[in-house]
């Protein structure tokens, strides 16, 4: 018995010599680059640790994924890197994230304080976007361009617009929230009421809605500010353009944090230090579409020609949208069935 | 030692009995039929024999071997299925072939030669290839038989092999069977409910009613000597008449019979009890006797009549060779026989 | 020994499944109903169920009327390219949900393939064909996905049935249509009925295809499911709603399969069917109307799906291979985990193993049924079959997470025996009627001729059974070919399907790759089925 106990620490050792570290991160955020631009610079500066995303599905998904599996015993996610501001506050219940070090994460110095959204520090921005509606030049007689929210209501736009549900999307529920923190809890409800004979339909997700509006079943869609730059870089067009009513978009802070009970906590910051270096963010405009929020980072020239920041960026306190989402949420789902 | 042996096969299924304390014996080379009418349980006995059904209690004997704990695939046992139950997907070749193949495992070569020998012997040469719904009925049926006989089974089960042919085809078939199962000399339970096949076709006929084998003998002694009231009407035509002995000498008594005393033979209880006088209507003489009934109708089957009587009350038929009418006196050729009610 | 693999699945899946589910039995760690008492007092998911039930029976009985005429044709017709029409008509059940939108979107929708035609045949102003982003656009979605399920039915058992029969019907003196009433249709209604029983509870349970044809203000009870599960993070109330869904689901499984004993015919597979030549008698143009709406159905959307991976939209409607270029180009490799081809060799990789496994699981279900005969356990085994995907993709979650099935929790093993565990079902209903419907005797005589019952199964059973096992083993195939939610919880880096890259592509606005890749789909699928099934008729002949 006793040369068991002596070759098991052995064992572990050979396994930790191959060390991996596991990054549970939304499908889109694997596909898109910046993940391999990440795990090249990490691997070279840690040589011999594996770096190992698993992104099989959207943020939400893969959010209940991590939950889930912890719930089942345990799981492999070192690091969750997507987690959506409006999301923080339920992961955070569920003691999904362990508090970070600031010490161990320098390049965390160059994030403006207004992006921090989580002031309970486990979670820490890496990118932000805003949720606007995006509009097709060819088909959109150019008088009914939406300058503001209540012309969306116009009758002239009956059925043309497509719409995310903001129980199943992240962008449907940043327009719900926009909409309340514009038209106040009064108001939100008359302007939706107006809204929908406008609505052609609300999709499950943003993919649907986008390829919906490609289809050309609709000439305005719920969408990303930074439309018009990737239209316009990735295929030389200008036809979808980016449209912010009243000078508004919400304001969407995706974040990453370091899962409860990782085995490799040095690795892990490390991880979240290099997301926020300069190299890496300057990857995110061209690769995940949205704004570095690091101030080190320079925007490319036709990003920083076509991609929007809102005049006015909308948003709410994640703990006063959890405490008062579910409400929200069903008062909107009775005036959709229309009860 | 007998090649086949039942003893107290039992079998229920919930209420019903399908068979309660089935016992007999068939020797080596002897075909035994089992006679009943539908859901006699006579097919459940045959199943049991098989290993297809297992008793409640009781055994199977092959060959002196206890055969019931084994299943079906292991007893040596052929059996012919009341519908055929040939393999649709498999050609006349591939069934008769089946037992050659998958039980014996005999090589290719000697499977074809079995094959092409035992099609010869049931006069179905160069069906080989055929596909079982190109067959007869009377064709379907051979091939059902050779395929059963093809693994050279201990004991031959027919189920009612006969029962779904045209009734020319049936005799001519039942002939054919009994002389090749006879050629074989293969020891056959053949299941049926026809009386006229069972005595034309087995060596030994045992009689079912309501799971119970009632009797087992040759087919004369059956006919002449039935130890049972049901097996006495089931087997030909019957006159059947309730009585009560009155008194017992050697070997014969006296039955009082709708107050008329009537000698019979057979074992007789004590005086006292009812018990039926059994007797064929060949085994009535009319013309002068110490007996009168009374005549109904006559009815004309081409060699006789068959007339139906009333003799005091009781119904009584009789033949004769021309139509009666009106009284006649009768007497018996032999004394009638004593059945327990 | 038979029951071994089934205490196995019992362990392994049923159990995690109860788990999950018995949360919303729970309060506060007690038994309570509560939770179900409080759900069937919400307006809301009253709202729910009933448009779920109104949309899974309209759009079962559109897919029965849709589906019966193709196995008809299938059945008793010959013309040109039979087998490959019989391969195709499994490919709608692959795509994946958004494939189907985004084909129905392009092909029926406002600025649609057939729209554009009609309004430019008659010069319209506005499109005439609105049927989109309504009930009708739902039910006519699921035909396009179910009708298929009936084709497939309908035509195997009456291929199976004994010609005989209906000779002997017209000997009598019947009409050729009263002896399809009175003599085809009663022998084929197991068939039919259990294809209504799958196709009711896939659209009572259909989640997607509502949302993106209908929107959110057609929702199915399963978005409540979503909603609990997924935003609310409130897992009781999540699995309270699943049983709900199960119970329904599972009780019309249970009623079907209780009366479905009835109908169970006896015929004697023997000699085959007779076809007929297409457009051989001039009564046969009355298939030309049907002909030309399935076309218009099934082809119109996969078609359209197949156009648009030839376009790019915003540059007019020039032909292009730059999806496909796209897909193939290494810069897009790390993100479909390597390449397409490695892609459709996974899929078909897990699709063919998940067809054999639950071909297995399936036949020693059928035949652990036999010796059971009960309803009840019957109806229960097809739970996964019947549960909501939300729940079905946590009892996996917990499944793999713990021994036994742990040991298998990396490489495409975990995807294939989740797979096998959700398809088995399938199987199962396709198989079991038939079985129920073998003569008994044939096996007994086997046995009476010295096989053991494993042998009397392997060689007379398992033969007599292949036209069955044929149509499930390709079902299977098919719905492990489009299957997402295992996926989804269950793939490691590197291990990408080829929905699962359709949908990478999708969130990458990559579309018309997407387009590409569900072309790829189709084909594959397509292709596969297609040698499936000709190889396996060939068997069934050659063995004959």
């Amino acid at each position: 018995m006793r040369w068991i106990l002596g070759v098991f620490p052995l064992l572990v050792a050979g396994a930790c010599l191959g060390a991996e570290l596991v990054v549970y991160t939304y499908d889109s955020f694997v596909s898109w680059g910046p993940a391999q631009a990440i795990e090249e610079a990490f691997e070279a500066a840690h040589p011999g640790v594996d770096l190992v995303w698993v992104a099989p599905g959207d943020s939400s998904e893969m959010l209940a994924r991590l939950i889930g599996e912890r719930a089942a015993g345990g799981t492999e996610a070192d690091v969750f890197l997507g987690i959506a501001d409006v999301e923080l506050p339920r992961a955070l219940a569920q003691g999904a994230f362990q508090p970070y070090s600031p010490e161990s994460i320098p390049n965390l110095a160059h994030v403006p304080a207004e992006l921090l959204f989580d002031q309970t520090g486990h979670v820490i921005p890496f990118d932000h976007g805003y949720i606007t509606f995006v509009y097709d030049s060819e088909l959109l007689a150019e008088e009914l361009i939406p300058q503001s929210l209540e012309d969306l209501t116009r009758p002239e736009l009956k059925g043309k617009i497509v719409l995310e549900d903001p129980r199943t999307s992240s962008p449907g529920l940043s327009f719900l929230l926009w909409t309340i923190a514009h038209f106040g809890e009064e108001g939100w409800l008359d302007f939706w009421r107006d809204l929908f004979p406008n609505v052609l339909t609300v999709t499950k997700g943003w993919s649907e809605a986008y390829d919906m509006f490609l289809a050309g079943e609709a000439p305005i869609v719920l969408s990303y500010s930074t439309d018009t730059a990737y239209s316009y870089i990735a295929e030389g067009s200008l036809r979808y353009r980016v449209v912010t009513p009243d000078g508004e978009g919400y304001r969407q802070i995706e974040g990453m944090g370091i899962v409860s009970g990782t085995d490799q906590p040095e690795l892990a910051h490390a991880f979240l230090d290099l997301v926020l270096s300069k190299e890496i963010q300057e990857l995110i405009p061209t690769s995940q579409w949205m704004f570095p929020v690091s101030s080190e980072a320079e925007l490319p020239e036709d990003f920083a020609r076509y991609a929007v920041i809102p005049g006015h960026p909308v948003s709410l306190p994640p703990e006063y949208v959890a405490e008062h989402l579910e409400g929200w949420l069903s008062e909107w789902q009775r005036l959709l069935v229309g009860g | 030692m007998a090649k086949l042996e039942a003893r107290g096969l039992t079998k229920r299924f919930g209420e019903v009995v399908a068979a309660q304390d089935v016992s007999f014996r068939v020797e080596e080379g002897e075909l035994l039929a089992l006679l009943g009418p539908s859901g006699c349980g006579k097919t459940t006995v045959l199943r049991m024999l098989a290993g297809l059904t297992p008793p409640d209690r009781g055994r199977v004997l092959i060959a002196g071997e206890d055969v019931t704990p084994l299943p079906p695939e292991a007893r040596g046992v052929g059996l012919v299925f009341q519908n055929y139950a040939l393999f649709p997907h498999l050609t006349v070749f591939g069934n008769v072939a089946y037992g050659l193949r998958f039980g014996r495992r005999l090589p290719r070569r000697e499977r074809s030669r079995n094959v092409r020998k035992l099609l010869e012997l049931v006069g179905l040469s160069g069906y080989e290839r055929r596909r079982i719904h190109e067959l007869s009925q009377g064709e379907a049926q051979r091939v059902a038989l050779a395929r059963a006989l093809a693994p050279q089974p201990r004991v031959l089960l027919l189920d009612e092999p006969l029962s779904a042919l045209d009734a020319a085809l049936r005799v001519e078939l039942r002939g054919e069977l009994r002389e090749l199962l006879k050629r074989l000399s293969i020891t056959a339970v053949h299941v049926t409910h026809d009386q006229e096949e069972a005595m034309a076709i087995a060596d030994r006929v045992g009689v079912m009613r309501e799971g119970r084998l009632e009797q087992v003998d040759r087919p004369p002694e059956l006919y002449e000597r039935p130890r049972t009231p049901f097996v006495a009407s089931f087997l030909g035509r019957a006159n059947l008449w309730p009585g009560v002995i009155v008194s017992l000498s050697s070997g014969e008594a006296l039955v009082e019979v709708a107050g008329v005393r009537i000698p019979a033979k057979g074992e007789a209880p004590a005086p006292g009890e009812e018990v039926y006088v059994f007797f064929r209507p060949e085994h009535v003489v009319i013309g002068e006797g110490p007996y009168e009934a009374e005549v109904r109708h006559a009815e004309f089957l081409g060699d006789r009549w068959q007339v139906h009587a009333r003799f005091h009350r009781l119904p009584l038929l009789l033949f004769a060779h021309r139509a009666l009418g009106g009284k006649v006196q009768f007497r018996f050729r032999e004394p009638p026989r004593l059945l327990r009610r | 020994m038979a029951l071994l693999p089934l205490l196995f699945l019992a362990l392994s899946f049923f159990l995690p499944l109860w788990q999950v589910l018995s949360q919303g039995l729970k309060a506060e760690g007690r038994w309570t109903a509560a939770r179900l008492a409080q759900l069937l007092s919400d307006p809301y998911v009253l709202h729910l169920l009933r448009f779920t039930l109104k949309q899974a029976l309209l759009s079962s009985l559109f897919s029965l009327a849709l589906g019966f005429p193709l196995g008809w044709l299938l059945a008793r017709y010959d013309f040109p390219g039979k087998e490959a029409a019989r391969a195709f008509t499994l490919v709608p059940f692959v795509l994946p949900p958004i494939t189907v939108a985004l084909g129905f979107i392009l092909f029926f929708g406002n600025s649609g393939y057939l729209n554009r035609f009609l309004i430019g045949l008659f010069g319209l102003s506005s499109p005439p064909i609105k049927v989109l982003y309504s009930l009708w656009g739902i039910v006519l979605a699921h035909a396009f996905y179910n009708a298929p399920v009936f084709a497939r039915f309908v035509s195997a058992a009456w291929e199976g049935l004994d010609p005989g029969l209906t000779e002997a019907a017209r000997t009598l003196g019947a009409r050729p249509f009263s002896v399809f009433l009175t003599v085809t249709l009663p022998q084929i209604l197991p068939a039919i009925l259990s294809a209504f029983a799958l196709v009711f509870v896939f659209c009572f349970l259909s989640f997607a295809i509502p949302l993106a044809l209908g929107g959110a203000r057609y929702a199915t009870l399963e978005v409540g499911v979503y909603l609990y599960a997924r935003v609310y993070l409130d897992q009781g109330q999540a699995a309270a709603l699943a049983i709900l869904e199960l119970v329904i689901a599972l009780g019309l499984t249970y009623l079907y399969i209780r009366g479905g004993g009835i109908f169970t015919s006896r015929g004697q597979v023997g000699r085959p069917q007779a076809t007929v030549k297409l457009f051989s008698r001039p009564r046969q143009l009355f298939w030309l109307p049907y002909l030309f709406l399935s076309v218009l159905v099934f082809l119109g959307p996969i078609g359209a799906v197949i156009a648009d991976s030839f376009t790019r939209p915003w540059q007019g409607q020039g032909p292009t291979l730059a999806w496909y270029g796209m897909l193939f180009s290494p810069a897009q490799s790390p993100f479909i985990g390597g390449s397409p081809l490695a892609s459709m060799a996974l899929s078909l990789e897990v699709a063919g193993m998940t067809a054999f496994l639950a071909l297995g699981l399936g036949i020693l279900v059928c035949w652990a049924l036999r010796r059971m005969r009960s309803v009840l356990l019957e109806a229960l085994l097809m739970a996964p079959l019947a549960v909501s995907s939300v729940v079905l993709g946590l009892a996996l979650l917990f499944a793999f997470r713990r021994p036994p099935l742990s040991a298998l929790a990396s490489g495409p093993w975990s995807i294939v025996l989740a797979h096998t565990l959700i398809v088995y079902p399938l199987v199962v209903r396709v198989i079991r009627p038939l079985w129920q419907g073998l003569d008994p005797a044939l096996v007994e005589a086997a046995r009476t001729l010295g096989a053991g019952g494993f042998l009397a199964f392997l060689t007379v059973e398992l033969p007599l059974l292949s036209r069955g096992i044929l149509v499930a083993g390709a079902f299977a195939f098919a719905l492990s070919m489009g299957e997402m939610t295992a996926v989804a919880m269950l793939s490691r880096p590197g291990l990408v399907t080829i929905p699962l890259a359709i949908y990478h592509f999708l969130s990458a606005r990559r579309f018309g790759a997407a387009s590409a890749m569900a072309t790829i789909l189709i084909l594959t699928t397509a292709g596969a089925v297609f040698l499936w099934e000709y190889m396996g008729r060939r068997l069934l002949r050659g063995q004959a």
